[in-house]
């Protein structure tokens, strides 16, 4: 944690809610986008930002100045994402967008900038462990430490998780290679 | 090769220098990656009108409730009594030594504080607790009849077919019938012996002379808003000190009965709770019992008064059978508990339904740290021979209906579950001797079986059976089962 973050969420704690808007600032980006990655919905991804920037103004009192206050957040945003997925589709075990039965779900909402068949060639291929860590760390360019206190894994499983994942695609693209041959 | 690429690649090689053998493919794929991160859309716009709304929210509550009440839920666990005693020490005790008055008399005391910190055993005469059984059996049964009548009145109407299966307080709407199973016990380990007719029991003893001293050094103290100097025969029987610091601990000292708890001493609670642990993250057992040796030693825990201590894994069960039926999340958690179990005189001490009994330490696998202890006592005991069963017959009688204290009812239409017992283990089991409106913990020598072919424990719950050997004990056993009294039920029908 920076020192200056440390002494904003010291004066937080001390009642001074006025300083909160610079957290905000440094970090409402990364957990719009975190949260959009995982919904693929402009709407949702701003309701639940703003979700969860209100719980972690509400309990930043009790925020152990210890820890990682960008971990902290993100587990917040990640457990809003899961209510959120829970309260749609209750009988679903569904932790992010790529989960969804209906592609259209996630076509309908992904701009058009992004290229979609990319997307979901790697994200749809993998479970939901090894997606949230290719999110974080490519996409969201964290340390393995942060993923760590983020998803709750060690720092070593998040690292192998990742490693597994490259792995898993790599042998994927030589599979899709072979059966290509031999079909043509 | 950007910089982000060239640290993705070398994290990879770190765990594995193997994959740079495809250093071509492997940049590819991160490239995709990259490249497939999704425009977010986010906007200004978006970024401006949140801000405002949080910063008046922030105003609000700062406006309503400028200060925050510490939560310290630790400490309300705690009887006012005991945060007492604790503030009273610390007032008292820097009070003591800073004082010029009587520094010599206080000294004395305090030198000759303290526990002997060696193991005390000291051997009584034949059968000095009195006859085991005594009054135990029909006192024992009229508060298992108390209990089910209890329970069973709660509970809504629950029938016949639920005793022994507990449940008080549900509704019966809604409730999944229990699975019944009848167990079969059979013997399958080899023939033993009992060499000596008579055994030791042991009865832990304690001592009011540190109780006694310490109230004499806080009474010697004048407090300034009352005076507790005209105490006679005092004694301070509960202390509960802090350390106060983040991540310091809390000891709660029963100085009536020489026991003591450890508990982390949270200042400031981390509340958010991401999901339960993924069953990779659980440390090994070596790594929980080495960090629960740590706390133990370094609040001078005799380990030599204990076996060796084993992770409780009785949550894997639980855990087991969540997987089983539909697709639930399954909850890891978070506290492991270290078992520390008793010995004495060479035998290991087991509860009446077979578990290694001792202290036990709580480990946060998340954290990684030793969270909590309890259980903790002085090992003083005395001892005093009683006659024991010899007869391996009657004693495998005993352990083949299920145990001294049998908790299973044989319900008809229910599934047989085969148990079958190994050769027993000479130990202790603690039972408790009542006298009249009072009762004492015994330590009496047994036998313990262990159950041999149910490793994963889905349909036996047991580890052990138990058979005390002490002739009283089984003598007033022979008719059968009365812990949980058939009468009581018969009055519900």
């Amino acid at each position: 944690m920076k020192i200056n973050e440390r002494r904003i969420i010291k004066s937080c704690q001390a009642g001074n809610l006025e300083q909160f808007g610079l957290l905000y600032e440094q970090y409402v980006k990364k957990i719009y986008n975190f949260t959009y990655y995982k919904t693929t919905s402009r709407e949702v991804a701003e309701d639940l930002t703003s979700q969860t920037f209100f719980k972690a103004l509400n309990g930043i009192g009790r925020f152990d100045d210890k820890g990682s206050f960008s971990a902290w957040l993100y587990t917040i945003a990640r457990n809003t994402i899961i209510d959120h997925y829970r309260s749609q589709r209750p009988e679903s075990n569904i932790e992010d967008a790529w989960d969804l039965y209906d592609d259209s779900d996630i076509e309908n909402e992904i701009d058009v900038q992004s290229d979609l068949k990319k997307v979901k060639k790697y994200m749809t291929k993998l479970d939901p462990a090894q997606r949230e860590i290719v999110m974080l760390r490519v996409w969201e360019d964290l340390s393995y430490k942060e993923i760590a206190l983020i998803t709750g894994k060690s720092e070593q499983n998040c690292r192998m998780i990742f490693s597994r994942t490259i792995a898993k695609i790599r042998q994927e693209a030589l599979i899709a290679l072979l059966i290509i041959i031999f079909l043509s | 090769m950007n910089k982000e690429i060239k640290n993705i690649l070398a994290d990879l090689y770190k765990l594995d220098r193997g994959l740079s053998q495809h250093e071509p493919e492997l940049i590819k794929i991160i490239k995709e990656l990259l490249a497939s991160r999704p425009d977010s859309g986010f906007s200004q716009e978006f970024k401006d009108n949140l801000k405002t709304e949080i910063m008046k929210r922030a105003e609000e509550i700062k406006a309503s409730n400028p200060q925050r009440a510490p939560i310290l839920p630790l400490v309300a666990r705690f009887s006012y009594g005991l945060i007492g005693a604790a503030v009273m020490l610390m007032i008292v005790v820097p009070a003591i030594y800073l004082s010029n008055n009587a520094p010599t008399s206080i000294l004395n005391i305090s030198q000759s504080l303290g526990f002997d910190s060696s193991p005390e055993l000291k051997q009584l005469t034949q059968n000095a607790f009195g006859r085991l059984s005594g009054s135990q059996d029909q006192t024992t049964a009229t508060i298992g009849a108390d209990m089910m009548l209890a329970r069973s009145q709660s509970g809504g109407g629950m029938g016949a077919v639920e005793v022994g299966f507990g449940g008080g307080g549900m509704s019966t709407i809604g409730m999944i019938a229990p699975d019944y199973y009848n167990y079969q016990f059979s013997y399958v380990g080899d023939d033993f012996t009992i060499d000596e007719s008579e055994m030791d029991v042991f009865k832990r003893y304690t001592s009011d002379n540190v109780q006694t001293k310490l109230a004499q050094l806080v009474k010697s103290v004048n407090l300034g808003f009352i005076n507790i100097s005209s105490l006679s025969k005092a004694k301070i029987q509960n202390l509960y000190i802090v350390e106060d610091k983040e991540g310091g601990y809390a000891v709660a000292l029963g100085l009536n009965d020489e026991t003591a708890s450890i508990n982390i001493n949270y200042n400031q609670l981390y509340t958010v709770e991401p999901d339960s642990l993924p069953p990779s993250d659980i440390p090994s057992d070596e790594e929980i019992i080495k960090e629960s040796n740590g706390l133990l030693a370094r609040f001078g825990v005799n380990l030599q008064n204990y076996d060796q201590p084993t992770v409780d894994r009785s949550w894997k069960l639980y855990y087991d059978q969540q997987g089983r039926g539909e697709d639930i999340a399954r909850y890891i958690p978070e506290i492991m508990e270290v078992i520390y179990p008793i010995i004495i005189s060479g035998k290991t001490v087991y509860d009446e339904g077979g578990n290694p009994s001792g202290p036990r330490v709580s480990v946060n696998i998340r954290s990684g740290q030793a969270n909590g202890a309890w259980g903790i006592s002085s090992n003083n005991y005395q001892s005093s021979k009683y006659a024991v069963e010899q007869d391996p017959v009657k004693i495998l009688a005993v352990a083949l209906n299920g145990g001294y204290r049998r908790y299973y009812y044989d319900q008809s239409g229910g599934q047989t579950i085969n148990v079958e017992l190994g050769t027993p283990k000479l130990s202790l089991t603690a039972v408790y001797n009542y006298q009249g409106e009072t009762y004492e913990q015994l330590l009496v020598p047994a036998l313990v079986f262990p159950v041999v072919n149910n490793a994963d424990q889905t349909e036996f719950y047991q580890q052990n059976i138990v058979v005390p050997l002490v002739k009283d004990l089984l003598d007033q056993n022979d008719d059968g089962v009365k812990v949980m009294p058939m009468p009581a039920i018969e009055t519900l029908r």
